[in-house]
């Protein structure tokens, strides 16, 4: 038996331990389905304290499962996007760990953590509470492996465009200007990533929002329509033209958008990035409207979403919207090819700001935070 | 010539009209010869039930037995008009009592309403229940992780260990939450994404 057979045997002893510990017969609870022609193998599994309890009818499930993944391919890997279903929970029950930012060698292992809490009703069926499946796989030359439910490849993608447009920045920054000005450059990131606004944000597709716990018990606030205000890139192909949005103490409801494609190429996926500003004058960004459909070269679309948006304050504290801007934060065209924004289309102030760092750069302010200038310096020069 | 009745001539000749009747009755008797005649006859009576008398027991008072007899006679009257009164319907007043069956019926009566009006009450309600719209399922992005929930079944991502605050957290409007969170040893991103169909 090889080493990597071996592993879901491994992997259902260590199920066992756990399902006997909680007292909660747990066959079969968690399974892990990696395909057979699969790049990568689970080379250990730690799942620490996590524990099965029954209350009432209903099973709750607290994973902290410790994974390291081994690159079985010949390929450097980009990024992974592991795909956990839940059965019996709450409209589909899918949750999803991205490792994005990744270069892993081939043969090396990389770790991913999960750390799952799930409540369900006891279920006399044979399916396993958790499954845990290899949604996709990004290499270094951008092809990608993997079933793709949850479009991972558009997403790991993007991600990995993003780290070699920020990779480059500093990079080209140190060779132009020195160390010096890397290390301002990379403090001036630090400075807006920890600036960011600290908010929790809800979403429900269609219908209206549960009444919040902290909302005014008698001031009801009459929904308003705000127009949105356009934060524009010279280098985007799609130009946002019109957008409004209803606004209603911290919801925004029901927002939408009209489109027009500059490129000549059609459009098969777009994502507006949207950021919300408060009464207090603070913006922040806070959602993301994907568009879907397809959209010819030239053409104009109209978006309508019917989902409703609700915001406070990291802690649980108020607060009362007023307005809303947008701006594209990418786009897939119909022939594979992506667009994202260029830092020079980033640039201006309040983009800056708003625009949310690439997952690269957080890791590379995390490095110069953690290991200094140095270390910096030689993670930009590999 | 109106001639008082026998009655009122008894009452008058034993003394025990009024002083306003027996003045007129006086006035009457004096200038009526068949009525003195008649109050003759009674006073004879009269003297013949006093001869009786004497052939009661020692001890027995007559007066005091006449009087006592006079008030049973009264009670018993009094009696006899509170029983054939009893149970019809009495304008004057509320009906006194409630003959059993009466009081089965209503009981009978008040039972089906409220068995009625429960049923209905329990129906209606299923009813309202059924036409009113599933909770909207909820995601949510908060530092602490990412979650979904409808009230009663939830899936929760937490953040790991190591990283409590998560760096960045957004919403999508096609029902889905995620969470970036940045080891502080490693640097590695790790972004945990819940989704609503």
């Amino acid at each position: 038996m090889s080493t990597w057979s071996k592993l879901p045997v491994v992997f259902a002893a260590s199920v066992a331990c756990l399902a006997q510990e909680a007292g909660v017969d747990l066959r079969g609870g968690l399974k892990f389905n990696l395909p057979k022609d699969s790049p990568l193998a689970v080379a250990s599994l730690d799942l620490g304290p996590s524990k099965a309890t029954v209350r009432g009818g209903a099973v709750m499930l607290d994973l902290h499962a410790s994974l390291r993944l081994r690159n079985l391919s010949g390929k450097r890997v980009k990024g992974v996007t592991l795909l956990l279903l839940a059965q019996d929970v709450s409209a589909g029950g899918k949750g999803s760990v991205a490792a994005p930012s990744l270069d892993v060698a081939p043969g090396d292992d990389f770790p991913v953590r999960i750390d799952l809490r799930m409540v369900r009703p006891m279920s006399t069926g044979a399916e396993p509470l958790v499954q845990i499946l290899l949604d996709g796989v990004l290499f270094d030359d951008l092809s990608f492996f993997g079933e793709n439910r949850l479009n991972s490849r558009r997403q790991l993608t993007v991600w990995e465009l993003e780290a070699r447009r920020d990779r480059k920045h500093f990079q080209q920054l140190l060779e132009a200007r020195g160390q010096e000005s890397l290390q301002k450059e990379i403090l001036s990131a630090m400075s807006r990533q920890n600036d960011r606004p600290r908010v929790d944000v809800q979403v429900v597709r269609r219908g209206a929002m549960p009444r919040a716990a902290n909302a005014p018990a008698t001031n009801y606030e009459m929904d308003h329509d705000v127009k949105f205000s356009f934060l524009r890139m010279p280098g985007s192909p799609v130009e946002l033209m019109a957008g409004a949005a209803r606004i209603a103490g911290d919801e925004a409801k029901a927002p939408q958008l009209e489109i027009r494609n500059r490129d000549q190429k059609a459009i098969r996926h777009l994502e507006i990035g949207l950021a919300l500003k408060d009464t207090s004058g603070q913006e922040f960004f806070a959602a993301t409207v994907p568009y879907d459909e397809p959209l010819a070269g030239k053409g104009t679309a109209a978006l309508r979403d019917s989902a409703t948006l609700r915001v406070r304050h990291t802690g649980g504290s108020r607060l009362v919207l007023e307005g809303m801007s947008g701006f594209v934060n990418n786009v897939e065209f119909a022939d594979g090819a992506y667009w994202i924004p260029s830092r020079t289309d980033i640039a201006e102030g309040q983009l800056m700001k708003l625009v949310p760092p690439s997952p690269e750069e957080q890791r590379l302010v995390q490095l110069y935070r953690k290991k200094g200038l140095q270390a910096l310096v030689e993670e930009l020069k590999k | 010539m109106k001639h008082p009745s026998v009655e009122k001539l008894a009452l008058y000749d034993g003394g025990e009209l009024s002083w306003l009747d027996h003045l007129i009755l006086r006035r009457h008797v004096t200038g009526c010869a068949q009525c003195q005649a008649e109050v003759e006859m009674f006073r004879g009576a009269a003297v013949a039930v006093r001869e009786e008398t004497e052939e009661i027991p020692a001890g027995v008072q007559w007066d005091r037995l006449a009087a006592e007899m006079r008030a049973n006679i009264r009670v018993g009257i009094a009696a006899s008009d509170a029983i054939s009164a009893y149970g019809k319907p009495n304008d004057a007043g509320p009906v006194q009592g409630m003959p059993w069956r009466m009081a089965v019926l209503t009981f009978g009566l008040v039972l089906m309403v409220t068995v009625g009006y429960w049923l209905n009450a329990v129906k209606k309600s299923e009813q309202i229940a059924a036409m009113r719209p599933p909770d909207p399922v909820v995601a949510e992005a908060s530092e602490r992780g990412v979650g979904m929930s409808d009230g009663s079944k939830e899936l929760v991502l937490q953040s790991p260990k190591t990283n409590v605050r998560a760096a960045i957290v957004t919403v999508s409007t096609v029902g889905s939450a995620g969470a970036r969170y940045v080891d502080e040893d490693t640097g590695q991103i790790t972004v945990n994404n819940v989704y609503v169909e």
